[in-house]
């Protein structure tokens, strides 16, 4: 299979157990560093198999193809000139025989070639090509030492960080140990078996020999091996259970489990019929997050009483049945927890718990969770009037209600013990305590809308969107006041999370209202509570939230960029109305009638640029072209008004299209600079209320036209 | 194995491992790192290792000895070894069967759990060592401590002692376990989580701990001018658990609560300080002598 002259790599850095969501990135970072190396070497293009390599106690990395030696090459070294290489006799002189010795040649063997400083002479040699392990050898303790992982430490009496303790490194080209130190520990060929096989010591002979040798030690070193394993094994595990059960598809808790497990074994357990009683996010998040237990379903569809675990140990029945014993003990030991939790905290009602709120630090100087809540309501209040002003009337005594108790489930128990549940368990109260249905579905929906994939989970009704705008909102005003603002990859308080659900649950909602009333009246709320801040952060929260309206529009719902900066050029202070301009722009992106009518637009806009015409004087139009551009143009005017104002942006730009033709012709025969000064501002005066009419949607100079470099967003015809 | 043999084989074990086998402070303390022997002595370069049971009073998690699985005090069994031994896993893996639990039988694994203690100025990178799916330690490797940089790095093993003898011995109250064979774990200690509950939650007298936190702190500082670091350091922990109780009465308001914790912050790091100059002045003894029993 592989080819002749090239060899099978092996690396393992054994470790102590290495964080599950380290793992892969740090792979990924070997991978990638060690084919840039081998093709900078003169290596060759690796071939890396299996793709991903590793488990909690090693990283480990199998690359074929490589050649085991660089070709030899030639080497040309330029020496002094030659009027210094040689005497007037023609002689070698003491310099080119210095020269000729550190090239290892004889003076006679010393060429001529021409350089930009003149003559001199040259010594051209034969370089042999380095082997690979040696090559190796120096390179890869450079690339192990420069892992970024998310957070590393020392140990012992070292000074060296890595994610964990490192025990030990296998290093082999073919059968060859490739030879070097990592934090004091030398490369060899002996590897470790898995923990409960006490791991014990494991020679590997050849790199090829690598992976079986692991298998029968109970290692699956393979990452996609080892996930479908789990994959296949869960569903073995519950076709066990019983007919119509199927374990809960969870691709985040798979993957979790893949990097914590050498060799994974699925077990399926049972739980109390009773627990059932418990909420089903309870019993999930208690199976999911704390035992990393899949919660199986029934025929139903519902929550049974079996869970399926995927154990690290022996698959040898007596084991497995004793971990089950353990485990079902330590899972009913949390359910009941769970139910204590449930039904002490049932004993207060939410309201009740308000108070307590003020000992719930939000931020320190914005003050407590109390607080923010009455900001929040007055916030929401707010919010809803705007909906309502705009014919879009929410239940806002519900908003209210929501706004008022959306923290207090904070104070609960079972909060306190599952975080993760915050808001969800907020509305399982609301309730238990027979709240409105509006009520308890905003409770639980607030915190959604963070999630970008096409999972993301969607804001159900206009309360939730609404609670959820004003609490992100709230949170935003108060850090830019602090001047505690994003920059680059910095993002302590998830300030881009917030607005970014912000943005998601006004768009799933399509809710419209402006946001800058809204800022003052966050700003004002906090003024009241003695927080001023220096007021320079606070200009940088439209544009914040600006971006992440783009953000949503290209990353989310895949609009071009040219689109999106069309539309948010003009303004994105009410985000639905912006989003469905950008909507309709993209719509049209690309139609020939738009293609021509943005050129046209961008020279408008080049010709009014630094102009401010007086306004149109009908009766001293000139010439034919003139006038029927203004016909047109008020035809236009007058049949997309209705529609721009009902924001139905995509009728109103089919609308504008007809405009294409007279202003093509308008440019055609009219001269716009006319000598004339009237003439002049008069025709300035037409072209600007073109303009105004065309920024009702969006800036169209932004956008790109067929055959422009799409890539190249600052780019600008320059002369219209 | 019932709960008092448990500690007792634990203490035998790294006994035996050439641990100074330690009794708890006889202070309050929220956690066995507060411990002065493993408080000071991660610090600096001398070699360490003890071993003691502590006793850890979270006046927040009582529970009036109504919870089968939580309380005010329980019992952590802690272990500290500087520098930390390069088979410090396989010791803790071995130290499991002192218990009876063998690795090849059991589901063992090492799962991310990184410490911090904003009050010691400590912090460290480990895990929580799960057993089947329980949690019974906290394996950690001492990055900082006193607001310092650590090196030698110290490993730090916490075994919840409570949890690992309830799985034992399939118990599933707290109050249930056996203490020794003629004695529950609810025999002995239940009134003490009633009574605690209420004087945590209900009954301390808010202006007396109050004031006793400005005086312990006044205190401390005023001890530690004289470089009585020893000292100094008991009434920084008094001034901690005073901090605990104001707390768990809700007497501590939000803003409030992050000045307390950095005062008794501030109060460790300058013990912490002061014990390391002292040490230093004597020339580190531990590294001459085979400190604390390393052999």
């Amino acid at each position: 299979m592989r080819r002749p002259g090239s060899s099978l790599f092996l690396l393992e850095i054994g470790c102590e157990e290495i964080p599950d969501w380290m793992i892969v990135p740090a792979l990924e970072f070997l991978k990638r560093e060690f084919a840039a190396l081998s093709q900078k070497e003169g290596l060759g293009v690796p071939v890396f198999e299996p793709s991903l390599m590793g488990t909690p106690r090693r990283l480990s990395l199998l690359a074929a193809d490589l050649r085991l030696r660089q070709e030899d090459r030639d080497v040309e070294v330029t020496g002094p000139r030659v009027a210094a290489a040689y005497d007037s006799a023609g002689k070698p002189t003491r310099a080119l025989e210095g020269f000729a010795r550190a090239q290892g040649l004889e003076p006679e063997q010393i060429r001529r070639v021409m350089t930009p400083k003149g003559e001199c002479v040259a010594a051209r040699r034969r370089v042999e090509g380095r082997s690979a392990a040696d090559v190796l050898s120096e390179a890869i303790p450079v690339i192990v030492e420069s892992i970024p992982f998310g957070k590393t430490m020392k140990w012992g009496e070292g000074r060296f960080r890595f994610a964990r303790p490192i025990h030990w490194i296998v290093c082999l080209l073919g059968a060859e140990i490739v030879p070097f130190r990592v934090a004091g520990i030398a490369s060899g060929r002996t590897s470790r078996g898995a923990r409960f096989e006490g791991s014990r010591e494991l020679e590997i002979p050849d790199a090829k020999d690598y992976l079986d040798l692991l298998r029968k030690a109970s290692v699956l070193a393979d990452i996609a091996e080892r996930r479908e394993r789990i994959v296949s094994s869960l569903q073995e595990a519950c076709g066990r259970i019983g007919k119509g059960s199927r374990v809960e598809d969870h691709t985040e808790l798979i993957d979790t489990v893949t990097g914590m497990v050498e060799f994974p074994v699925a077990c399926a357990g049972d739980f109390d019929r009773d627990f059932l009683g418990l909420p089903g996010p309870v019993l999930s998040t208690a199976m999911i997050h704390h035992q990393r237990f899949f919660p199986v379903h029934g025929s139903e569809g519902r929550l049974a009483p079996h869970y399926v675990a995927i154990l690290n140990c022996r698959p040898d029945p007596q084991v497995v049945e004793r971990i089950r014993r353990g485990n079902e003990w330590v899972l009913r030991a949390r359910l009941r927890d769970a139910s204590f939790f449930w039904r002490e905290d049932l004993g207060r009602s939410l309201e009740e718990r308000l108070p307590d709120l003020e000992k719930i630090l939000f931020e320190a100087t914005l003050g407590s969770y109390r607080k923010k809540v009455e900001r929040v309501e007055a916030l929401s209040r707010d919010l809803c009037r705007q909906l309502e002003a705009g014919g879009r009337p929410t239940d806002s005594e519900a908003v209210a209600l929501s706004a008022r108790l959306s923290k207090a489930d904070l104070t609960t128990m079972m909060v306190k013990e599952f975080p993760e549940l915050q808001g969800v368990m907020g509305g399982l109260y609301a309730r238990a305590e027979k709240r409105p249905e509006a009520v308890c579905l905003a409770l639980e929906q607030q915190y959604l809308g963070t999630g970008e994939a096409g999972n993301r989970t969607r804001f159900e009704t206009p309360e939730g969107a609404v609670l959820a705008v004003a609490d992100r909102l709230d949170t935003l005003a108060g850090f830019f006041l602090l001047e505690r603002i994003p920059t680059g990859s910095r993002d302590p308080y998830g300030l881009r999370r917030a607005a970014t659900a912000l943005v998601q649950a006004t768009l799933d909602q399509r809710l419209e209202y402006s946001l800058k009333p809204l800022l003052e009246r966050a700003r004002e709320l906090y003024r009241a509570q003695g927080v001023t801040g220096s007021g320079e952060g606070w200009g940088r929260i439209l544009p914040f939230l600006e971006e992440r309206l783009r953000h949503v529009c290209q990353e989310v719902h895949s609009f071009r960029y040219d689109a999106v900066s069309a539309a948010v050029a003009v303004g994105a202070g009410n985000l639905q109305d912006a989003f469905r301009r950008v909507e309709a722009l993209n719509g049209v992106r690309g139609h020939p009638d738009f293609e021509a009518l943005s050129l046209s637009y961008r020279r408008v806009k080049n010709i009014l640029a630094g102009q401010e015409p007086p306004p149109l004087e009908e009766a001293a139009l000139a010439s034919e072209e003139e006038k029927t551009l203004l016909a047109a143009l008020s035809e236009v005017e007058q049949k997309s008004a209705p529609l721009l104002s009902a924001g139905d942006y995509g009728a109103a730009l089919r609308i504008m299209a007809s405009l294409r033709s007279p202003l093509d012709r308008f440019f055609d025969k009219v001269l716009v600079m006319d000598p004339e000064p009237r003439t002049r501002a008069n025709r300035l005066a037409l072209l600007k209320r073109i303009s105004l009419l065309f920024l009702k949607v969006g800036d169209f100079a932004e956008m790109v036209l067929e055959g422009e470099n799409a890539a190249e967003p600052a780019r600008r015809i320059k002369r219209g | 194995m019932n709960f008092q043999d448990l500690v007792l084989a634990l203490s035998g074990y790294w006994g035996r491992l050439g641990a100074v086998v330690q009794q708890p402070y006889d202070l309050e303390v929220g956690a066995g790192t507060m411990h002065p022997d493993t408080f000071f002595r991660v610090l600096g370069p001398e070699p360490w290792r003890a071993a003691y049971c502590s006793p850890s009073r979270r006046p927040v998690d009582g529970r009036y000895g109504e919870n089968p699985f939580r309380v005010y005090r329980h019992y952590q069994f802690q272990v500290i070894l500087k520098p930390s031994p390069p088979d410090v896993q396989e010791l803790y893996l071995e130290s499991l069967a002192s218990f009876g639990v063998k690795v090849p039988e059991h589901d063992i694994r090492f799962e991310e759990d990184n410490w911090e203690s904003p009050t010691l100025g400590a912090a460290g990178v480990g895990w929580q060592v799960m057993l089947d799916g329980m949690e019974i330690s906290q394996f950690t490797y001492f990055q900082q401590a006193g607001g310092m940089e650590l090196s030698p790095v110290s490993a730090e093993l916490t075994y919840g002692s409570e949890r690992i003898a309830m799985f034992l011995n399939g118990v599933e109250n707290v109050f249930d376990l056996p203490w020794n064979d003629r004695c529950t774990y609810g025999e002995i200690r239940r009134e003490e989580e009633v009574q605690f509950s209420r004087f945590n939650f209900e009954e301390a007298d808010l202006r007396l701990h109050l004031r006793l936190f400005d005086d312990y702190e006044a205190e401390a500082k005023r001890l530690l001018e004289k470089g009585l670091y020893l000292p100094a350091y008991d009434f920084c922990l008094r001034c901690s658990h005073t901090f605990n109780i104001l707390d768990a009465r809700g007497a501590v308001s939000t803003t409030e609560r992050p000045g307390y914790i950095g005062r008794v912050r501030r109060l460790a790091c300058a013990c912490a300080e002061t014990y390391l100059k002292s040490r230093e002045k004597a020339g580190f003894p531990l590294l001459r002598s085979s400190g604390g029993g390393v052999p």
